[in-house]
């Protein structure tokens, strides 16, 4: 039994480059994963959001949870003081965070718990957005939505091995704080969310990257040849095209060329995984690789095998 | 081989500065306001001096846990945090990268796989939930669920605006700031470790209790309908409580001990009353340990228990519930029989 990837749908925003903030845009996505493959809502047992810069500088509660309420899993107990009645029919969500790799980690919970046999459908959503629209320092990441649908599978394809690593060297090479903004003492103080990236941070990504790579590639067992499908972080911008060109992996690696998806940031993986699917690459292949990086420096990479 | 989870070890950490009610009352001109303390039963709360932040907090919780475990850092293959609060460098709020690096280079438990969760006041038992999934399936060992928090930073924002005692922001004055630090690993013994941990989220809810970042000040605020979360959480966490009992053939009062998120002392003697009528039933003994931590959101549950720990109140066997209350809203319950890990606290029963 293993863990098979649903649906997987994206959004942006209506009128471009004018963000309607992230929960708009994962709201948006989440109801067009569900719509393509046909599922109700309240089929969902497990909803993890994991994208990073909440609207507004939300602190409370889980952005998960009014997703849930938007999309309309399980909002409420049914027949409510029926009290021998079974938990069916109810929906658990949480926030994840761990940059650009929040969402490899949230399908691996959710892979975790459908093995277990807990559950049976879950989803991990993510949206990338300015918290506050002209209140940030750098932050150049495209507004986006994504969500992937993932569900017990009876017939072999799902995931098969997961690994994250961190290093620890560069755990400063990208940050991203909230606090006041100093600059602007004696006027009107306000806070800012400061994103702040070394110049050398690409070629970090990409050498943790392919150390990581090599070790996860041992563990599974497989030569890189044998990777039919590689679909990755969008971010840090031209990521992906380094590292086609660093493995030589031609049209195995999932590109997306041009603005905005340049710098898509946690939803990157989903828009590589979602053109793979319209193009049937994805359902053609037979060992497909996720693999993402983000601030830690962290890499979480992931196999998926389909039955052909 | 499926395999079972146990809490091997708490730590937590309390900064050394007392803020009381008295202080905190002096300071808000409000008739009615004098009964704060009685009905809520928080005497004093910690709360964070500059240098101390919710990261710092975290990371002394972690040691303090590693001070009472059998691990040391370098054993631990997971860590989870847990936060509400993200300060790392007094209220600089850390987006990326997660808490749970820092906190994990901090102490040195450098092979550990790590991420935050987010889940309100449920955060901590969020990350119970997840662990003890990965060490169910054999995926890891071990896992340290780990939280700070700074979070009486919303107390300035509430004595700013708070001018009658129905405004929205009177619950920010119970708060406290508190790290807490729980590892959990696997066990074979039938006869302890987490019995059920299962959670729902009821987001028809989500509305009812909202915590910000202020834009133009430090620190943040919360704003929560009290008493309308207060009726939805006590009323709907019935079905599941029953459920748990029911499949695990167990009553009501064969629950040694009932430790609910400590929001305050009116509250949870409303919620037993009610809980009482409903299984007409009593548990063996509420914990409420509210008098000098205060609420302190996602730690709570793991102070009060620390608290009891330390008192060598609990003895091995003893049926213990954690029963969660968090916006969002998440009602939830981990039910598990204590172990001896009681004997690191000085309990030699």
């Amino acid at each position: 039994m293993g863990t098979r990837i649903e649906m997987v749908a994206v959004s942006r925003p209506v009128i471009p480059f004018v963000s309607t903030g992230s929960i708009p845009l994962a709201v948006r996505a989440a109801k067009r994963c569900l719509r393509e493959a046909g599922i109700d809502p309240g089929k969902l047992e497990l909803l993890i959001y994991t994208g990073i810069y909440p609207d507004d500088y939300l602190g409370e509660p889980a952005i998960a949870a009014i997703i849930q309420k938007k999309i309309g899993a399980n909002p409420q107990l049914l027949n409510n003081h029926e009290i021998n009645r079974e938990m069916a029919g109810s929906t658990f969500s949480f926030d994840l965070n761990n940059g650009g790799c929040g969402l490899v980690n949230g399908i691996q919970i959710v892979d975790g718990f459908i093995r277990s046999g807990s559950i049976q459908c879950g989803m991990v959503i993510t949206g990338d957005s300015e918290p506050v629209r002209g209140l940030s320092d750098s932050f150049n990441f495209s507004h986006a939505g994504a969500a992937i649908i993932l569900s017990k599978s009876s017939t072999g394809e799902g995931f098969t091995h997961f690994k994250t690593e961190t290093y620890p060297l560069h755990e400063n090479a990208f940050t991203s704080r909230l606090a006041f903004d100093s600059k602007r003492e004696g006027r009107k103080m306000h806070k800012l969310l400061f994103v702040k990236q070394e110049k050398s941070y690409l070629d970090l990504c990409i050498n943790c990257t392919m150390n990581s790579l090599n070790r996860f590639l041992q563990d599974a067992g497989l030569e890189l040849q044998e990777v039919d499908l590689m679909i990755t972080s969008q971010s840090p911008e031209g990521f992906a095209l380094r590292l086609k060109e660093r493995l030589n992996l031609g049209d195995r690696i999932v590109t997306l060329n041009g603005k905005p998806e340049a710098e898509l940031h946690t939803v990157g993986l989903a828009f590589a995984l979602r053109k793979a699917w319209v193009d049937n690459r994805f359902i053609q292949a037979r060992n497909i690789l996720f693999l993402t990086v983000g601030s830690g420096i962290t890499t979480a990479l992931s196999l998926y095998r389909n039955r052909n | 081989m499926n395999w079972k989870s146990k809490i091997e070890s708490i730590g937590v950490k309390v900064p050394d500065k007392k803020l009381t009610t008295r202080e905190l009352i002096d300071k808000l001109n409000i008739p009615c306001i004098e009964k704060f303390e009685l009905l809520t039963g928080v005497r004093e709360r910690r709360i964070c001096s500059p240098g101390e932040d919710s990261c710092s907090l975290a990371v002394d919780a972690a040691k303090d846990c590693l001070d009472h475990s059998v691990y040391n850092a370098e054993d631990l293959d997971m860590i989870i945090c847990c936060s509400i609060t993200k300060y790392n460098g007094h209220l600089i709020h850390q987006y990326e990268p997660p808490l749970s690096i820092y906190i994990k280079h901090s102490i040195g438990a450098s092979g550990a796989l790590n991420f935050d969760i987010t889940n309100a006041c449920a955060g901590m038992q969020t990350g119970i939930f997840i662990a003890e999934d990965f060490i169910r399936r054999g995926v890891v060992h071990n896992c340290m669920i780990v939280s700070g928090e700074y979070i009486t930073n919303l107390v300035d924002h509430a004595l700013r605006t708070v001018k009658t005692p129905f405004s929205n922001e009177l619950a920010s004055l119970t708060l406290g700031d508190a790290g807490a630090a729980v590892i959990l690993d696997r066990t074979t013994n039938e006869r302890e470790g987490i019995i059920v941990s299962g959670f729902t989220t009821l987001s028809k809810y989500s509305h009812l209790c909202i915590g910000k970042h202020g834009r133009r000040y430090a620190g943040g605020f919360m704003k929560t309908k009290a008493k309308k979360i207060h009726k939805v959480s006590i009323s709907d966490s019935v079905p599941l409580v029953k459920e748990v009992l029911v499949k695990n053939h167990l009553t009501f009062d064969q629950i040694d001990y009932l430790i609910p998120h400590q929001t305050s002392r009116n509250s949870i003697f409303s919620g037993a009353n009610h809980y009482a009528k409903w299984f007409g039933q009593r548990p063996g003994q509420v914990v409420i340990n509210l008098k000098e931590f205060g609420n302190t959101a996602s730690t709570s549950h793991f102070l009060a228990m620390y608290s009891y720990l330390n008192e060598k109140r609990f003895k091995e066997g003893d049926r213990i519930m954690l029963l969660c209350f968090a916006s969002g809203l998440i009602i939830g319950v981990v039910l598990f029989i204590m172990n001896d890990m009681l004997k690191r606290y000085g309990n030699k029963n």
